[in-house]
C-alpha cells in the first residue's frame, strides 16, 4: 500500500522463553522433575522413534527401542555432562546405539532382514509443524550428503542406518580394512561443515 | 594401542566399532582434548541426520514411557572426574550464553542454530523477532504457544536452502517461499485490519492449470502478522490475498487486496 518506513521494531517480550533448552531440561529431569521430563520428551521422542524407525524398519521393534531409550534419559539424566556435548547429541547418541544393538542382534537371530519396510503414518496432531520441521532437516542433510564422495556416503550410510561397524563397511564396500573408519570420518567432517554445524 | 586412536571418532559417533574399539576408544578420549572437541562437533551431524528422521509417535508410547520412569529409579551423578567442571551448574554451552539477545531469540524458536550461508536467513529471522515481540505477549499460554510453533515454522521456511523472500503490498509484508519444503511463510507489520465486519484475509494460489487453491487464513494482531501456507509450489504462478468471510471461502469471493507475481 504504502512504502514500508522504517518497520518498528517491537520491545524483547518480557516473559522468560516458553522453550527451554534442552540442557535446562534436562537438568531439572536429573532431580525427578517430570514436568520437564514431558517437555523433554516433546522435543526428543519424534527423532528417536523415527531414528529407530529407519534404522530397525519395524515400527514394534522401534516403540520398543525407543520406549527404552527414553526411560533411559529419566534413568540416566544426571550423567550427562554438558562438558561432552549437547543434550540433543547426548540423547540421540543413545538412540541410535541401542537401535543399533537391537538390530545386529535381530539379524543374529534372523540371519537377515526381511521385515517389511516400515509404514510412514503421521501423527494426527501438529502434523504441519512435524513434517515441515522434518522436511527442512531432511533438506539440509540431502544437500551436505550431496557433497560427499560416493565412498564417504555409503560408508556412513551402512554405519548410521544399517547398523555396520567400520569393518563390515570395509568388506561391502571392498576397501581395505582401516579404510572405511578414515571415510566415515572424513565423511562426517564434510557433512559437519556442509551443515554449517558451529563448532 | 594398535592404530592411531583419533582416525576412530567418526566411526565411534556412529556406533561402527566393536567393544574393544570402544573400550579403547573411550579410555583415549579421556585423555585427548582434540578428540573430545572432534567428537562434539560431528556428534551435532549425528544429530542432523536423526532430527532428519524424526516421525511422530504413536500417542500410546507417552503412557508407556510415564508408566516405566514411574517405576524407575533415577541414578546420582558421576562421582567428579575433575575435568568435567559444568556438571553440577549444567550451564547452556558458551556458544548459546554469548550471543546477543536477538540471536539468542532465533535461537530459542528454532530450539537449534541457525546456518549460516543465508544472509536471506539473519534478515528475515530480525524481522521475526520483531513480530515475536509483539504477538508473545498473549496470556492465553495455548495461544503462545500455537504462535511460538507458527514462528518456529517460519524460521525452518526463511532458512531453508532454496527460500527466497518477494515484498507484498499488505502493510509492509513480505513472503517467503521454499519449493523445497513445499510452504509459504507471510509476515507483515503495520497490516490494516480487512474493511469489511467480521471479515479475515485468506491467501490463494493460482497454478497454471487453471485452478486457484485456497490457503489460510490470518487476521493481523497489533498490525502483526504471521502466518505459513503449506502446498506444493510447483506450478503456482501467483499468489494472492483476499478478504473472505471469518473461516474463509473455497473460491475468492472477495476482491485482491494484494497479489504476488512469482
Amino acid at each position: 500500500m504504502d512504502l514500508p518506513s522504517e518497520p518498528h521494531r517491537a520491545p524483547h517480550p518480557a516473559e522468560p522463553p516458553a522453550e527451554r533448552a534442552p540442557e535446562a531440561l534436562l537438568a531439572d529431569v536429573a532431580l525427578g522433575d517430570e514436568d520437564a521430563f514431558e517437555l523433554l520428551y516433546a522435543r526428543i521422542a519424534g527423532p528417536v522413534f523415527g531414528l529407530a524407525v529407519r534404522i530397525l524398519r519395524d515400527r514394534d521393534l522401534a516403540q520398543d527401542v525407543a520406549q527404552e531409550v527414553l526411560g533411559e534419559v529419566w534413568r540416566l539424566a544426571a550423567r550427562f555432562d554438558p562438558e561432552r556435548g549437547t543434550a540433543m547429541g547426548w540423547v540421540l547418541t543413545m538412540a541410535h546405539r541401542r537401535a543399533v544393538d537391537r538390530v545386529r542382534r535381530e539379524e543374529v537371530r534372523t540371519a537377515t532382514i526381511s521385515k517389511e519396510a516400515a509404514t510412514w503414518v503421521a501423527a494426527d496432531h501438529d502434523v504441519v509443524v512435524d513434517t515441515l520441521e522434518r522436511q527442512w532437516d531432511a533438506a539440509l542433510v540431502r544437500r551436505a550428503m550431496g557433497t560427499l564422495t560416493t565412498i564417504q556416503r555409503e560408508a556412513i550410510e551402512l554405519a548410521f542406518f544399517r547398523g555396520y561397524t567400520h569393518q563390515q563397511v570395509s568388506a561391502a564396500l571392498d576397501v581395505p580394512l582401516g579404510t572405511a573408519k578414515t571415510r566415515i570420518r572424513d565423511g562426517l567432517i564434510r557433512l559437519r561443515d556442509a551443515m554449517g554445524v558451529e563448532q | 594401542m594398535t592404530t592411531n586412536p583419533h582416525a576412530l571418532t567418526g566411526a565411534w559417533i556412529l556406533g561402527a566399532v566393536d567393544e574393544a574399539e570402544q573400550a579403547e576408544f573411550e579410555a583415549h578420549l579421556d585423555s585427548c582434548e582434540d578428540c573430545r572437541t572432534e567428537v562434539r562437533s560431528l556428534d551435532q551431524v549425528l544429530v542432523r541426520l536423526a532430527l532428519a528422521e524424526s516421525i511422530a509417535p504413536p500417542s500410546a508410547m507417552k503412557d508407556e514411557v510415564r508408566a516405566r520412569i514411574a517405576r524407575t529409579p533415577q541414578v546420582p551423578p558421576a562421582p567428579s572426574t575433575g575435568a568435567a567442571g559444568g556438571r553440577a551448574t549444567n550451564q547452556e554451552p558458551a556458544a548459546v550464553r554469548d550471543r546477543g539477545t536477538g540471536a539468542a531469540t532465533v535461537r530459542r524458536l528454532d530450539g537449534r542454530r541457525l546456518p549460516r550461508w543465508t544472509t536471506l536467513a539473519a534478515v528475515a529471522a530480525a524481522l521475526v523477532v520483531g513480530v515475536a515481540g509483539g504477538t508473545t505477549v498473549v496470556n492465553d499460554r495455548r495461544h503462545a504457544l500455537q504462535a511460538e510453533a507458527v514462528q518456529a515454522t517460519v524460521m525452518r521456511i526463511v532458512s531453508a536452502p532454496d527460500a527466497v523472500s518477494h515484498d507484498v503490498a499488505l502493510g509492509a509484508s513480505h513472503v517467503v517461499l521454499s519449493a523445497e519444503m513445499g510452504a509459504v511463510a507471510i509476515m507483515g507489520q503495520d497490516v490494516p485490519m480487512p474493511d469489511g465486519d467480521g471479515m479475515v484475509y485468506q491467501v490463494w494460489m493460482m497454478r497454471s492449470d487453471g485452478t486457484c487453491e485456497p490457503g489460510e487464513t490470518f487476521m493481523p494482531e497489533h498490525g502483526d502478522v504471521t502466518a505459513v501456507v503449506k502446498t506444493d509450489l510447483g506450478n503456482v504462478y501467483e499468489l494472492m490475498v483476499t478478504e473472505e468471510p471469518y473461516g474463509g471461502s473455497p473460491a475468492p469471493t472477495g476482491t485482491a487486496v494484494a497479489t504476488l507475481e512469482l
